[in-house]
């Protein structure tokens, strides 16, 4: 155990005499964090759109959405498209039919620039609804006014009618069918009755209106607050690979692992101190990183900071302990940074950065064989969702399941040279 | 297996090669061919002979930093990796193989404590040490900024820092001032005077001479042992250099005759 600790004592003392090094290993992940907080918390990408001779209405309903909109002619149109000025044009196919005309390049564009006329067209429809209405209003009170008139003129009819018979001689009331009789007591109540014309939207339109709850964060999370947990956990990983490996691989190249390893040390102990004193070291670096995200740059956080810590160092040492095992195959720092596109990269791309529930499944699969992958689940859970041990508890274990196999891996790969007796 | 009949060092028929037979070319190449040498305690022996006659690797055999092809390499009776032997045993790569990026002092302490040092001891060494290297005054300056002669000072320093029972010296005094140099050998000899025993290599003639024997290698081979008076008697020689041209030409003569 002394071994082990006068290894990390000795790593940390080259960190603490190398300012440059452990300047940029502060400034450099805050600098980045802070201008992808810029970047990704800005608001929503707002697209160019051109249009040509639309309808008012829809003119007017494009014009409120979150768009730049240009009403321009045919020919403009097409040019401002083909200089990549404008992310779509809109126009009429034909009298019904809007034609979304994308530049297409860069779907992003494409799909604000759809998003942007689904959008007014559910405004229009919401205003066109509501002039319906209205409309249906309107020849209610209408046909509610011509019922009444008639009801009253037969009202009229009914009592002169009445008053006649009443003038008429008993025979000649006896001689009158019954059906008169009928008809004038029926014709009170035979009325088409108003309601029944009522059109009520919901059974045409089931869903009229949207509302949006949150059980997690709220309506002014950005992207960025998403991705904030993983970019954390991203360079803690790609940054203790990197002074790791490095630091390994300078060793070896100034001769010290030669002299290392000729003195009384066991493998374990070498690698145990090398990840103790990364992991001190990532504990610093955490410490900082979640005090300036969460101070000042505005990282959300739901959860327990000391699981935060715990998470984030965790990932650390599995970077250590992945850094010693593939540092033997580097023998320049060059091709350490190398190592790192070919070891870290892809964890990164399948870590949750991008959602993966519509890529193949053998992709999906092989996210799941990473230790990034458990850190940045575990980070999101606990900084965005507040969850607590036991829900991160399997995460935190496939870590550290990590850090335990390229640890003894490792270890093999340091193992002494033993050499065999000779025969006879 | 520490017998106390057993020597400091012996080597029983090494063959060492590099290099592996692929299916377009061998590219094995044979870097020591049979050599048996034993060193026995409290003796300093000189490996001598020129660049890439297979010094090295005799060295890298005995701290066990790789294993023979056939044969055997035994030091204090034990094989690589010389599970009791190993904190025992000081070791002085020809390369400065020390942490540029910490202070002197930290480098000894270091290596002190992979060695087993530990509290008070370590600290009164690593004084000693520092005083003999004549690096007081540079003890809390970064490795990096020292000269070439001064890291050299540091890592023999190193070696000899636990007070091992086997200095292996890979070249120690490449580079230093004649002062340090005699220095440094007057220590040598007290050292094994007290029982220690040095093996050191080196292509400095006069160095070789104040060594008790010397094994003289060429080509891969030991073409001679002894002490560097027996050496000149036989080869009827009066200093070593001459001595090591003929024992050279000797050596040449009878390869072309094998061939």
């Amino acid at each position: 155990m002394r071994r082990t600790l006068a290894v990390s004592r000795r790593i940390l003392s080259q960190f603490a005499h190398d300012k440059r090094t452990l300047a940029l290993l502060f400034v450099a992940p805050i600098v980045v964090l802070w201008l992808l907080s810029v970047l990704l918390g800005a608001d929503a990408y707002g697209p160019r759109l051109a249009t040509v001779n639309l309808p008012a209405d829809f003119q007017t309903a494009l014009e409120q959405q979150d768009a730049r909109v240009s009403d321009v002619s045919e020919q403009e149109a097409e040019d401002l498209l083909r200089n990549n000025e404008v992310a779509a044009v809109l126009r009429m196919a034909d009298d019904s039919t809007l034609e979304v005309w994308a530049e297409g390049s860069d779907s992003t564009k494409t799909q604000a620039a759809v998003a942007v006329v689904s959008a007014a067209l559910n405004d229009l429809q919401k205003d066109a609804s509501e002039r319906m209405e209205a409309d249906i209003a309107d020849k209610k009170a209408e046909i509610e006014q011509a019922q009444e008139d008639a009801k009253a003129a037969q009202e009229e009819m009914k009592a002169s009618i009445e008053q006649i018979m009443l003038a008429l001689p008993d025979a000649a009331k006896a001689s009158l069918p019954s059906s008169l009789q009928d008809a004038l007591d029926a014709s009170s109540d035979g009325a088409l009755s108003v309601e029944d014309l009522s059109i009520d939207p919901a059974s045409y339109m089931p869903v009229q209106d949207v509302e949006v709850e949150y059980l997690h964060g709220n309506e002014d999370w950005k992207m960025f607050d998403f991705y904030g947990p993983v970019f954390i956990a991203i360079f803690l990983f790609a940054f203790t690979f990197i002074t790791s490996g490095m630091s390994l691989v300078n060793e070896r190249s100034a001769g010290t692992m030669t002299r290392f390893l000729a003195t009384p040390i066991k493998p374990a102990e070498i690698l145990g101190g090398y990840a103790i004193g990364f992991g001190a070291l990532s504990l610093v670096q955490t410490a900082v990183i979640l005090v300036v995200a969460l101070g000042f740059i505005g990282f959300p956080n739901e959860g327990n900071l000391a699981l935060v810590v715990f998470a984030a160092v965790s990932m650390a040492i599995a970077s250590v302990t992945l850094g010693l095992l593939v540092s033997g195959l580097a023998s320049t720092a060059f091709q350490v940074i190398q190592l790192m596109l070919l070891f870290v990269v892809p964890q990164i791309l399948l870590s949750g950065l991008f959602d993966l529930s519509g890529a193949p499944g053998w992709l999906q699969a092989l996210g799941q064989c990473f230790p990034v992958t458990y850190g940045v689940d575990a980070l999101r859970a606990v900084m965005l969702r507040g969850a607590g041990l036991a829900d991160v508890g399997f995460d935190l274990a496939m870590v550290w399941g990590f850090i335990v196999l390229f640890f003894v891996l490792a270890a093999l790969g340091f193992r002494k040279k033993h050499a065999k007796p000779m025969r006879g | 297996m520490d017998a106390p009949a057993a020597p400091m060092i012996e080597f029983k028929d090494v063959v060492q090669s590099f290099g592996r037979k692929t299916p377009l070319a061998d590219e094995r190449r044979v870097v020591l061919d049979h050599v048996d040498l034993a060193v026995p305690r409290g003796s300093i022996l000189c490996l001598l002979g020129p660049s890439g006659c297979g010094k090295t690797t005799m060295v890298n055999l005995v701290m066990g930093v790789t294993v023979p092809v056939s044969g055997e390499v035994r030091v204090m009776g034990e094989l690589a990796p010389y599970p009791a032997a190993r904190p025992r045993i000081g070791f002085m790569p020809q390369d400065e193989a020390l942490y540029d990026d910490v202070t002197a002092e930290e480098n000894l302490r270091f290596f002190g404590t992979m060695n087993g040092l530990a509290g008070d001891a370590l600290k009164r060494r690593i004084d000693e040490m520092l005083a003999f290297s004549r690096l007081e005054q540079d003890r809390r300056k970064l490795v990096g900024a020292f000269s070439g002669g001064m890291k050299r000072r540091l890592s023999l320093a190193v070696a000899m820092l636990h007070e091992p029972d086997l200095l292996v010296l890979d070249e120690p005094t490449v580079g230093l001032d004649p002062d340090h140099r005699r220095r440094i050998w007057e220590r040598f000899d007290q050292l094994a005077a007290g029982g220690a025993t040095l093996l050191v290599t080196t292509h400095v003639m006069d160095e070789a001479a104040r060594c008790d024997s010397i094994a003289m290698l060429h080509g891969g081979r030991v073409i001679a042992t002894g002490s560097p008076a027996a050496i000149m008697e036989r080869t009827k020689t009066d200093n070593l250099e001459d001595a090591f041209l003929a024992l050279e030409d000797d050596a040449e003569g009878e390869e072309a005759r094998h061939a």
